[in-house]
């Protein structure tokens, strides 16, 4: 009796759960397929089949259309996703009544994914491997620059004129009248010399994506360092942003020196170009673009390797003031940045 | 023994109850005021005459359709289904509503020594969803203003004419809000919805509209507004807008405030193309003072979804009505007529679905705000 007490507890509240309304799923529209060969319609056996051979296409075609790297790590769990898939896809709804079409019963359906399940399946797989590695000490180094002041040259131009005269005289036949004209024929050419304008940088370290990237990097499980504890100067990587558009070789190995003696296994850097203001033409709004370059190297053997990479990427974002478009940008494109060099660890660190 | 079972039937009738009151309880929904659908640069010339008067504030610094429309909204709320509205609340909701102007339309023609006035406004009761910034529903109201006057309108005529057809008790927005609100409600997530994708005009159409040869495209928005208002009016099935009026399927909301929300209108379950093939006038019977013209609107309507390439629904639907014209009547207003049988049309349209017992079963009972 307890156990039925137990069973219509437990019933209740399964219920009372299944009515909570407005999750954000993703929606993906499939056709599900049974074949019914000797007649023109569907059990009601085979209508559940139909549908659960639509939940396995909607699971399907929402993991086709995911970055490579995301497919890759769902690929190594597509057992489990389609063994709990209506955790995974757990509403279908059919779009229409089905078709009997040669041999097959088909039903279009509209079919919700779980998003936070599957991050969550590709947290717990991925949090196992790095287990099997024991804890893994990440540094990252993020900087930025913008343009400080642009000096704009114009086309040097070199100009060769040539002048030549004629007089053309057109006398009438009397000889008392007559009309002259004069004639005169320039000839111009040369060339323009054009010199790309002189953009002078101002590099900083943007504190308002340090807590954003970090949080990515420790949601996948890695032990974030702070680049002082392990004696990497994030200043040299942004003066060297300033000068030229990549870090210099120098300032690499020091930082790769550092990391190694501390005993960090990946060292993470980005850099982070912002580009100009424009007015939002949809919204009226401040937009700044951001375009980002990242890398991650291996410091776990003898030799540091990059790892993996990502960019270069362009990120906007809106604001209602410059500035508040530009922390919006920086944070869009760190985080994304961050997000895929993660997925590609985690792939790494699988393997 | 006995205690135990009706213990058991307690407690399954009381989790029942706790189970049916958490699936009715109202949901909170936040009103986030009137606001302008487009660009924030375009409002001014957009809907020139309604943000000149939503630019004149009260000495609490509001405009009309602050005041006027949260006071309509607060005397209303409690006529919506399933909905807890909240104005001027601290409320955690995610879930707003607005009231946007999607379009706003006038036109002047001089006929003979008359002038006809046409006066388009297009709204929608916008649901949203402020945390994956979506619209969730759109509730469309369509209203269409025809006069005629002996004197040309000028700019004040315009602007007063705008706040009647916002705000007056018998023909405006408001009161035809008034008329639905009841059937106004927040959808349960497992009912599908439906979205006019294309309005088309074939030439034969565009042939008799001549008040919109400069931009086609306006006519197309106001079919497509109109369409989708018979279809949630008559229907009672749940719409998003039209995706023409808004590429990329974004939707800017620009607020009374000057705020700007950007919100992703998620893919419809079903599409439709709306085709007007030809608008037609036609002489039926020649009489004494007057002659009878046979005015006609053909469309085809498609239902359809272009991500399964489905077909539900296609058929050509007709409407004529015959006008008589005085044979002393210098110039006869066919615009008018065209507007009205296309109008007419849309309710043929809307009987032959409700007679189409299959396709009703199948794809409008799916859709039905319940």
């Amino acid at each position: 009796m307890l156990k039925q007490i137990m069973m219509v507890l437990i019933g209740g509240l399964l219920l009372s759960n299944a009515t909570v309304a407005h999750a954000e799923y993703k929606q993906v529209k499939v056709i599900g397929k049974v074949e019914t060969k000797f007649i023109r319609t569907a059990t009601t056996g085979q209508k559940k089949l139909a549908l659960e051979d639509a939940r396995k296409k909607a699971l399907d075609k929402y993991i086709s259309e995911l970055d490579s790297q995301r497919v890759r790590i769902l690929n190594n769990v597509i057992d489990q996703l389609r063994q709990n898939l209506s955790t995974y896809v757990p509403e279908v709804v059919a779009l229409d009544d089905g078709n009997w079409n040669d041999g097959y019963w088909t039903i279009g359906v509209q079919a919700s994914i779980n998003e936070a399940q599957i991050e969550e399946i590709v947290n717990t797989y991925t949090k196992a491997n790095v287990k099997k590695q024991g804890e893994t000490f990440l540094s990252f180094v993020f900087v930025a620059r913008e343009a400080d002041s642009v000096r704009k040259f114009d086309g040097k131009k070199t100009e060769r004129v040539a002048d030549s005269e004629a007089v053309k005289t057109s006398e009438s036949e009397d000889g008392a009248s007559g009309t002259s004209e004069k004639v005169s024929e320039k000839i111009t050419g040369g060339s323009v010399e054009k010199k790309a304008d002189k953009i002078s940088y101002r590099s900083y370290i943007p504190e308002d994506i340090g807590s954003k990237v970090s949080e990515v990097f420790n949601k996948a499980e890695f032990s974030v360092v702070e680049p002082f504890e392990a004696q990497i100067d994030p200043k040299s990587f942004a003066s060297d942003f300033v000068e030229s558009d990549e870090i210099s070789d120098a300032t690499k190995k020091a930082a790769v020196d550092a990391a190694k003696k501390a005993g960090l296994n990946y060292l993470a850097v980005a850099t982070l170009d912002v580009g100009e203001q424009i007015v939002d033409q949809a919204t009226g709004m401040q937009k700044v673009y951001v375009r980002v370059n990242g890398y991650v190297w291996d410091l776990n053997g003898k030799f540091t390797k990059k790892i993996c990479s990502v960019g270069p990427v362009q990120f906007s974002g809106l604001g209602e003031d410059p500035k508040v478009a530009k922390t919006n940008a920086l944070i869009n494109a760190a985080s994304a940045a961050a997000k895929d060099l993660v997925d590609q660890l985690r792939l790494k660190q699988s393997m | 023994m006995i205690k135990m079972r009706k213990l058991l039937i307690f407690l399954y009738l009381y989790l029942s109850f706790f189970c049916i009151s958490a699936y009715s309880a109202p949901q909170d929904v936040k009103y986030a005021g009137f606001a302008f659908v487009g660009n924030f640069d375009d409002i001014a010339t957009r809907f020139k005459y309604t943000s000149a008067l939503n630019s004149k504030k009260d000495e609490n610094g509001r405009s009309v359709f602050d005041r006027d429309i949260q006071k309509f909204i607060q005397d209303n709320a409690s006529a919506m289904l399933g909905i807890n509205l909240k104005i001027s609340d601290e409320s955690q909701t995610k879930i707003a509503m607005a009231l946007a102007l999607t379009r706003e339309n006038i036109s002047v023609v001089n006929v003979d020594d008359v002038f006809k006035v046409v006066v388009n406004l297009s709204c929608n009761l916008t649901f949203l969803n402020f945390d994956g910034m979506k619209v969730v529903a759109t509730y469309p109201i369509y209203l269409e203003y025809i006069d005629v006057r002996k004197e040309a309108p000028d700019e004040a005529y315009k602007l007063e004419l705008i706040k009647r057809l916002f705000f007056a008790d018998d023909f405006s927005i408001m009161k035809k809000l008034k008329d639905r609100i009841g059937s106004i409600g927040l959808k349960n997530d497992a009912v599908l919805n439906m979205k006019v994708l294309n309005v088309i005009v074939e030439d034969e159409a565009k042939a008799n509209l001549q008040e919109y040869k400069n931009d086609f495209g306006v006519f197309e928005s106001i079919v497509a507004q109109r369409f989708s208002d018979a279809l949630s009016n008559k229907l009672n099935v749940s719409l998003l807008p039209y995706a023409k009026d808004y590429l990329g399927g974004r939707m800017s909301l620009v607020f009374s405030d000057a705020r700007v929300q950007d919100f992703q209108i998620p893919n419809a379950s079903y599409g439709i193309d709306f085709t007007l093939r030809k608008l037609t006038k036609e002489l039926y019977k020649e009489g004494i003072g007057d002659d009878a013209f046979l005015y006609g609107a053909y469309t085809t309507i498609k239902f359809y979804d272009p991500d399964l390439g489905r077909t539900y629904w296609d058929q050509k639907i007709k409407f004529g009505a015959v006008k008589n014209v005085p044979k002393l009547q210098k110039t006869t207003d066919d615009f008018a007529i065209f507007d009205e049988m296309t109008g007419m049309v849309m309710g043929e349209v809307i009987k032959k679905i409700q007679d189409d017992k299959q396709f009703y079963k199948e794809v409008v009972t799916r859709c039905l705000n319940k």
